[in-house]
């Protein structure tokens, strides 16, 4: 199995009115291909802080990110932009679709960013896997929860990314459609990507290969 | 998916930004095309207006002219033929010339076809007498009536001769003597029998007695000789005309010098060439009112419209960082999708780009709209062409307007798109 990403002692701290305020302190995780990381722990405990400093989103204070082998925090904002395109997928609990956008378009989103290989037949063959073939042409107002998170979810799928960054995204789902994305996180990894999910949900907390748990005082 | 595509949509998803920011950029574009509708119309009305003035002008010439023809016939805008010898100022002095030339010089002229200026001569010999039966001053003119130009078809002669042996009396004469037409009158011991006795003219014609040329000479003892060719009915058009008739008859009459004689004539002519002027006058007066004006709209104009421009262009700027505001949270997910920064500026620029083109697009069709519709309602029977020549005239300032609104919208717009490539993804997406 090959190392997707590599967290070294990470750690970010934010400056507050009552001075410097630690959101993740001395983390170290790894992650190999195919693996499923639920990544636990109470609130304020640095967990989305963390996913954001993994995804090359947020440069942390001290410690190294190393993705595919690669320094992350040692390219340019413009490099790492891309590099972050191609290779991390983002989910998150709001899912963040355009409002503006058809399904389709939400998912072909990413191509913005740089030229994906047959976005479009791509984006419909991920939708098609997540259920939801018949809901292209539609707005994400007229979709259910559980639709706009699987759009969501086709987004994030469709550069073929080694890593997928999962911020909650069954937390505001039913039983059924967090079946469905802990389903599809499960199918990624059995192609061979990463997923470091987190979660709070219980539903969804067993299907991972391997559990983080990021205590209080880590973030403290 | 081009961004094209993400713009347009979003543009038709926030109704109300674009809508406003639309509104902004089409009030700015009608605005400076209202200036130069307005320029292109007041163009257009002076070009209409001068050139029916100058319509009325020129036929005002021409009727002028026309006058000028029927004054030099009906006052005889004509010329004396004199020796070239003669002082002019006996001429002005006496009233006629003393010095004679022959009389075969009226034949000379007669002669050449080439003379178009004059239509008819008179010969005549003139001098102040005594007439001895009446013991008082008379003016003699022998005359011998028009000599016709050569191959030229006759006109009607505006004076007719006198016979032998007859003798046309001015008021002053006939009225002494008490004679009528047909009477005889003994003058210097010559029976005479009146031809005609003119009525009271309050010229020197009133003392005046018209006879043959024959006769005069025999009676002057100035055989074969005249002092004076009085050119009658010159074709002139205008009274600079005059050198032109000079010219042509001293190159055929070289001994001899021309003098204008009709004043009255001239005077008129003059009158009414001044008339003419005035008008003219009166035309380059309006036409530098007009200019003016247009000078002092022009420099409305050019404070109007910065004015315009600016205050138009901090609106679009203000709705453009309301939609940066708007979108923080889709700025934060386009950069986690691999978006780099530049990349989100240029969106936002473009779609400030395609906002100013669109609200061009709207201002140039309202502003020819809102023109066409003033134009008909103020401008009267000219309002079809002169709104048609206005609009025609609007090509380039609508291209102008066309290629310089979605460059000023996107400068406009400069802060809030650089404020959006600026933005902290990780900032916006961070949830605890």
């Amino acid at each position: 199995m090959s190392t997707v990403i590599t967290l070294e002692n990470v750690a970010k701290t934010f400056a507050g009115p009552q001075g410097p305020v630690v959101a993740l302190g001395g983390f170290s995780m790894k992650a190999e291909a195919g693996e499923f990381i639920a990544v636990r722990g109470p609130s304020g405990s640095g967990k989305t802080t963390m996913l954001l400093v993994a995804g090359g989103l947020l440069r942390p204070s001290t410690g190294n990110v190393n993705l595919l082998g690669t320094a992350l925090y040692d390219l340019t904002p413009g490099q790492r932009s891309t590099f972050r395109g191609r290779h991390v997928g983002f989910v998150f609990q709001e899912f963040h679709l355009l409002p503006y956008l058809t399904v389709l378009d939400n998912v072909l989103v990413p191509s913005l960013a740089f030229p994906i290989d047959s976005a479009r037949d791509r984006a419909l063959e991920v939708l098609g896997r997540l259920g939801m073939a018949g809901r292209v042409r539609h707005k994400p107002a007229a979709l259910s929860t559980g639709e706009r998170q699987r759009v969501a979810l086709a987004r994030a799928l469709l550069p073929r990314p080694s890593l997928l960054l999962a911020d909650e995204p069954t937390g505001n789902l039913d039983g059924a459609n967090a079946k469905i994305v802990e389903d599809a996180l499960t199918a990624f990894t059995r192609d061979g990507g990463s997923v470091l999910l987190v979660t709070h949900d219980d539903r969804v907390a067993p299907a991972a290969t391997r559990t983080i748990e990021l205590l209080p005082h880590e973030a403290t | 998916m081009k961004t094209t595509r993400l713009i347009l949509a979003e543009l038709g998803h926030r109704k109300l930004n674009f809508a406003l920011s639309l509104f902004a950029v089409a009030a700015a574009a009608a605005c400076v095309l209202g200036v130069f509708l307005l320029l292109a119309v007041h163009d257009a009305r002076t070009e209409a207006l001068l050139e029916e003035r100058r319509a009325r002008i020129e036929k005002r010439g021409k009727a002028l002219q026309d006058d000028m023809r029927k004054i030099t016939k009906g006052l005889g805008f004509n010329i004396l033929i004199l020796p070239k010898d003669q002082n002019l100022a006996e001429v002005y002095t006496d009233g006629y010339a003393a010095k004679t030339m022959p009389e075969e010089y009226v034949a000379r002229l007669a002669g050449v076809p080439s003379i178009k200026t004059i239509d008819h001569l008179l010969p005549s010999l003139e001098q102040k007498v005594t007439w001895p039966e009446l013991k008082r001053a008379v003016i003699l003119i022998g005359i011998r009536g028009e000599v016709p130009f050569v191959g030229r078809k006759q006109k009607k002669p505006l004076l007719q001769p006198v016979a032998e042996g007859e003798v046309v009396l001015g008021y002053e004469l006939h009225n002494q003597m008490g004679v009528t037409k047909g009477d005889t009158v003994t003058f210097m011991g010559r029976e005479l029998r009146v031809a005609e006795t003119y009525s009271l003219r309050g010229t020197k014609d009133d003392i005046t007695l018209w006879i043959s040329l024959p006769l005069a000479q025999e009676i002057l003892d100035k055989k074969g000789r005249i002092n004076a060719i009085w050119a009658l009915n010159c074709n002139c058009h205008s009274v600079e005309m005059l050198a032109e008739v000079r010219t042509e008859v001293q190159k055929h009459l070289p001994e001899t010098q021309v003098l204008e004689l009709a004043g009255k004539a001239t005077a008129r002519a003059e009158a009414r060439k001044r008339a003419f002027e005035d008008a003219v006058a009166a035309l380059d007066a309006e036409k530098r009112s007009r200019a003016q004006w247009r000078r002092q709209f022009q420099s409305f104009g050019g404070v109007l419209l910065p004015v315009v421009l600016l205050v138009c262009g901090v609106w679009v700027g203000i709705l453009a960082l309301s939609n940066v505001r708007e979108r923080r949270t889709e700025i934060g997910l386009l950069r986690a999708v691999g978006v780099q920064a530049g990349r989100m500026t240029t969106l936002f620029l473009g779609r400030a780009a395609i906002v100013g083109l669109l609200g061009a697009l709207l201002g140039s069709l309202f502003g020819c709209a809102a023109g066409w519709i003033g134009v008909q309602l103020l401008a009267g029977e000219q309002a079809d062409s002169l709104a048609s020549s206005a609009l025609a005239s609007l090509g380039m300032p609508v291209l102008v307007v066309l290629v310089c609104a979605p460059i000023l919208s996107a400068l406009a717009s400069w802060l809030p798109a650089q404020h959006a490539g600026q933005l902290d993804p990780a900032a916006i997406l961070r949830r605890d």
